[in-house]
């Protein structure tokens, strides 16, 4: 019988945190470290700007998934310094001082926010799917220039930026997640921005999973992540190809308000 | 007679910042913000990483360069998050409180720089150019994917999304020159990695004078610069549609490997 891997989760005690370790808590040995603790796995309770305070997270780790950070899309600079800059530079420091083998790195469609400014993912993110044919236009693909919409999109470019130099240059591999929006009760219908970026609970276990049993030879990448919407902004089928995702759910293109 | 377009140069008196200074200022009116005066030129003696100290040089400011930086590749963390991911951060932001139109960031290589791991960049930057055929092998456009070489190139990639952001929400349009090397002695012969990456002085100034000039409608944009070296890793072909670059200068193959030393 082989041990499970070891898995630490920055922001374990969020709502992704708590989803993968409800859902994935068989399988693999999970510690979260984040502000509280997560009670049903070990947990550092620590700020992770304190590169000291959360060095001893990492010792024996084989995976980190690093969800921690102001989660605002709108957060200001100071708070995204604070919070996402410096903190993912503590992560994947502490990783390769480790010898951490991966690092899967919560991405976000903000990332490649800008791009809702312009058509056709303009109409998308409105909800005027009349302007559009379906299935007939552009999505947005890894291969898009950057293009954020925040300093908080800005600092998740960046976290893809610092991973790559990290796989590079310090044998420390990360896969970078655009995830698009995970929604705490798991209904996408609030409105047309949630219909086009939402993925759903069980998707963002699968993609997750996906990520951590990826064979050590699959270095770097980055991924688009939403379950398989009816309105895309997003191509998903670089994950489908390269990860052998297979999104289950899918929303449609009836939504509550704008 | 119109007046000259005020242009701030952050680092002015740096090299770069010099070349600018001496070869284009009968057409723009120049002042510096850097760590020292430049002499004869409108000077703010600040430190970048402090918004409140350098923001009244913006003032009346229709564009600026930004080129100062811990200009080293091998920088420390701590160095590079203060002089390049704050200080770039500053920049942009007291270009919008003051109104400046377009910021011409300073870019590197460093943002690709993890190619030259691989073949065939590889190849060419350990002058093994035997290996390769003329013209006819892949070169690192801006459409590939960062892949930086260092937390000096992490901080170039970051600058280029800072850059965006500002343009698509605040109106500050943004120009990227994902710059090769910019020689003090203007001669690259002392490495094949120096061959490939040359900028030549005034392939520098040509090009920098492109963005300042581009039209208002030309809002963000990222090109690699250096000149038309015989064995390229960048393709420059994107300046040169875009902008109408036209380099002046071109390395050859010969080199004869001699340390590279800046004198300032």
């Amino acid at each position: 019988m082989t041990d499970k891997r070891k898995i630490l989760i920055t922001g374990g005690a969020g709502l992704i945190g708590s989803l993968l370790i409800e859902n994935l808590g068989d399988k693999y040995q999970f510690s979260s470290l984040d502000l509280k603790p997560n009670e049903n796995v070990p947990s550092t309770v620590a700020s992770v700007d304190d590169f000291d305070a959360i060095a001893p997270a990492f010792e024996g780790m084989d995976t980190v998934i690093h969800l921690a950070a102001n989660p605002s899309p709108n957060g200001s600079w100071e708070s995204n310094l604070k919070n996402n800059f410096i903190a993912t530079y503590n992560v994947f420091e502490l990783a390769k001082r480790n010898g951490v083998k991966r690092v899967i790195f919560a991405s976000s469609n903000h990332a490649e926010g800008g791009n809702y400014l312009v058509p056709p993912w303009k109409h998308v993110n409105e909800g005027d799917y009349h302007l559009l044919k379906q299935d007939g236009y552009e999505l947005v693909t890894e291969k898009n220039q950057i293009r954020p919409d925040g300093y908080y999109g800005v600092a998740k470019a960046y976290g893809e930026a610092l991973g790559s130099y990290y796989n590079d240059y310090h044998g420390v591999n990360s896969f970078h997640l655009r995830i698009g929006w995970v929604i705490r009760d798991n209904d996408p219908t609030v409105n047309p921005h949630g219909l086009t970026l939402w993925l759903s609970h069980r998707d963002l276990v699968q993609i997750m999973d996906l990520c951590i049993s990826a064979p050590d030879s699959y270095k770097y990448d980055i991924f688009n992540a939403t379950s398989d919407n009816t309105w895309k902004i997003f191509d998903i089928s670089h994950a489908k190809e390269a990860l052998g995702y297979k999104p289950q759910d899918r929303a449609g293109s009836e939504y509550r308000s704008k | 007679m119109n007046e000259k377009r005020k242009v701030l140069i952050t680092g002015g008196a740096g090299l770069i910042g010099s070349i600018l200074i001496d070869k284009l200022s009968d057409k723009y009116e120049f002042s510096s913000l850097d760590l020292k005066e430049v002499p004869g030129i409108k000077s703010t003696v600040a430190n970048l990483d402090e918004l409140d100290a350098i923001q009244p040089a913006f003032e009346g400011i229709d564009t600026v360069v930004h080129l100062a930086a811990d200009r080293s590749p091998e920088g420390s963390w701590e160095s590079i998050l203060q002089n390049n991911f704050v200080a770039t951060y500053n920049v942009f932001e007291a270009s919008k409180r003051s109104g400046v139109k377009r910021v011409i960031f300073a870019s590197s290589n460093h943002a690709e720089g993890g190619f030259y791991l691989d073949p065939p960049w590889k190849h060419i930057n350990e002058g093994n150019f035997h290996l390769l055929e003329r013209d006819n092998y892949e070169l690192v456009t801006e459409r590939h994917m960062i892949r930086p070489d260092s937390y000096y190139g992490v901080a170039k990639a970051y600058g280029e999304a800072l850059g965006s952001y500002y343009n698509d929400y605040h109106g500050v349009s943004s120009f990227h020159l994902r710059i090769g090397w910019v020689l003090e002695t203007d001669d690259p012969t002392f490495s094949p990695y120096a061959l490939s990456l040359w900028l030549s002085h005034r392939d520098t100034a040509q090009i920098i004078d492109l963005c300042i000039g581009a039209p208002e409608s030309h809002k963000y944009d990222i090109f690699n610069a250096t000149s038309e070296n015989m064995w390229k890793i960048f393709d420059i072909q994107h300046a040169k549609d875009a902008l109408g670059y036209k380099p002046e200068d071109a390395a050859g193959e010969d080199f004869e490997l001699r340390e590279y030393k800046r004198t300032t």
